[in-house]
Formats: C-alpha cells, structure tokens, sequence
C-alpha cells in the first residue's frame, strides 16, 4: 500500500490526542495534590495539626490541658505534632502525583528525526519501486 | 548562541562548555550545601512564641515564652499558626537570596512565570 501523507496526520493527531490527555492527566494530580490534608496529632490526642501537600501549616487545635505541660515538653510535643502532619501532607501530594506520572510515562514517543528519516526512506522506497 | 552545523564547531568550544557546565554544576553543589544551612525564624504574641522553619518549609523548632502559656488555648495555637507562617516565608525569602547569589542571573520570579507559561499553554 502506497504511503500517504494523511498517515502522517493521522499519526500527528493520534500524538497531539495522546499529549493532551497526558497533560489534563497531570494537571488533575496538581489538583488534587493542592487538597490533600495532611494530619498529625499527640499520642493524647490534645494537640490537632493539619496541613497541605506544599508543607503549610493549615490549622492547629489545643486542648486547654495542654498548657498544663511545661514549657519545652509543650515545644516538643506541638513540634512533634507539626512535623507528622507536614511528612502527612508530603506524603499524600506525592503518591497522587506520583501514579499520575506513572500513568503518563506510556507517552508516544517524541517526533524526532528519526520520524522524518522513517519517511525519507519509505517515499524513497516507493519512489525505486522496492 | 551556538553553532547548529557540527562544522562550525570551532576546536575550543566543546572544552569551553565543558567548564561552563562544570562551574555551573559546582555552583548548584553549593547552594545544596547552603540550603541545608538556611534557618527562617518566625515569631508571634510579642516574641513569646518562636518557631524556625527549613529552606522547605519544614518546622524544626517551637518554643513557648513564659507569657505564652498564660494565653488562651485558641489563641495560642492562632499565635503559633502566624509563627510558623512568618518563619517559612523568611526561609523562603533567604532561599531565593542564596538562589540569585549563586547561580548568576537567576531570578526565581522570572523563573516560575516561566514554569506558569509551559505548564498554563493550552493544547
């Protein structure tokens, strides 16, 4: 079957399709990574952290108890709360733009000059009658 | 900027791109190192409480004045919200100052319109 260029187009859009989709793909993990909430909390349960996927730190609940502790052990133990809803957040926003990449590294391959040299060689075929 | 016929390739230049990208190579060890070092302070409810945060954001230290703790709960932990806040935009702010310092003509803005403009092109 003799070669034509609208199978050039036609593998063009399939491409074009395919980027497409591998970019609204993505673009829907960035999302959905913004609105993950990390949580982390004290062994007690008094202190309540949540944050984002970016590490900011979106709420924080005391228990009136809380204040009872002494200093440094409120800074650690707060801290510890902290830290466990940031590596919460990094975490969740990680996985979800993880499997999205995952799932968008099938891409076709690249149009390269391999693409064009494949062409050359078939219409130069055609053309010796091979 | 460079010649695209192999050609045109004068001799030096593979050698002198070679130390280009070795001086920018070395130049990004360097702000690794540095960024390690980066330690943003944030401070809240007149000084009484203290936090520090990483180059990303991490919190690495709270600590509690005397008075803090003679505050409301809700009002404290509202207080601590605003530390944390503060001491992460100041190491991000000596982020970007190490990033301008070491890698020559670099300009996050410049750099994230940049990332904007690919990332937003519609298809």
């Amino acid at each position: 079957m003799a070669y034509t260029s609208e199978d050039d187009q036609e593998l063009l859009d399939r491409f074009m399709a395919q980027s497409r989709r591998a970019m609204r793909r993505l673009k829907e993990a960035e999302a959905a990574a913004g609105q993950v909430v990390g949580e982390g909390h004290s062994a007690d349960g008094l202190i309540q952290v949540t944050a984002d996927g970016q590490g900011h730190v979106t709420q924080i609940k005391l228990d009136p108890r809380v204040l009872r502790l002494d200093r440094p052990a409120l800074g650690t133990t707060v801290l510890a709360a902290i830290q466990q809803a940031q590596a919460d957040g990094e975490r969740k926003s990680r996985k979800i733009l993880g499997e999205a990449l995952d799932e968008t590294s099938a891409l076709p391959a690249p149009l390269d000059e391999s693409f064009v040299r494949d062409r050359v060689e078939r219409v130069a075929r055609e053309l010796l009658g091979g | 900027m460079y010649p695209l016929e192999p050609g045109e390739i004068r001799d030096d230049e593979p050698e002198r791109a070679g130390r280009q990208a070795e001086r920018m190579l070395a130049g990004i060890e360097e702000v690794e190192a540095a960024l390690d070092q980066i330690a943003g302070h944030g401070e809240a409810a007149a000084g009484q409480v203290t936090v520090e945060a990483a180059a990303d954001g991490r919190v690495r230290h709270v600590a509690f004045g005397p008075r803090a703790v003679r505050l409301d709960s809700g009002t404290l932990a509202a207080e601590l919200l605003t530390a944390i806040e503060r001491a992460q935009q100041d190491a991000a702010r000596q982020t970007e100052e190490l990033m301008r310092e070491t890698l020559d003509d670099f300009d996050p803005q410049e750099a994230r319109t940049l990332i904007e403009r690919i990332t937003g092109t519609p298809w």
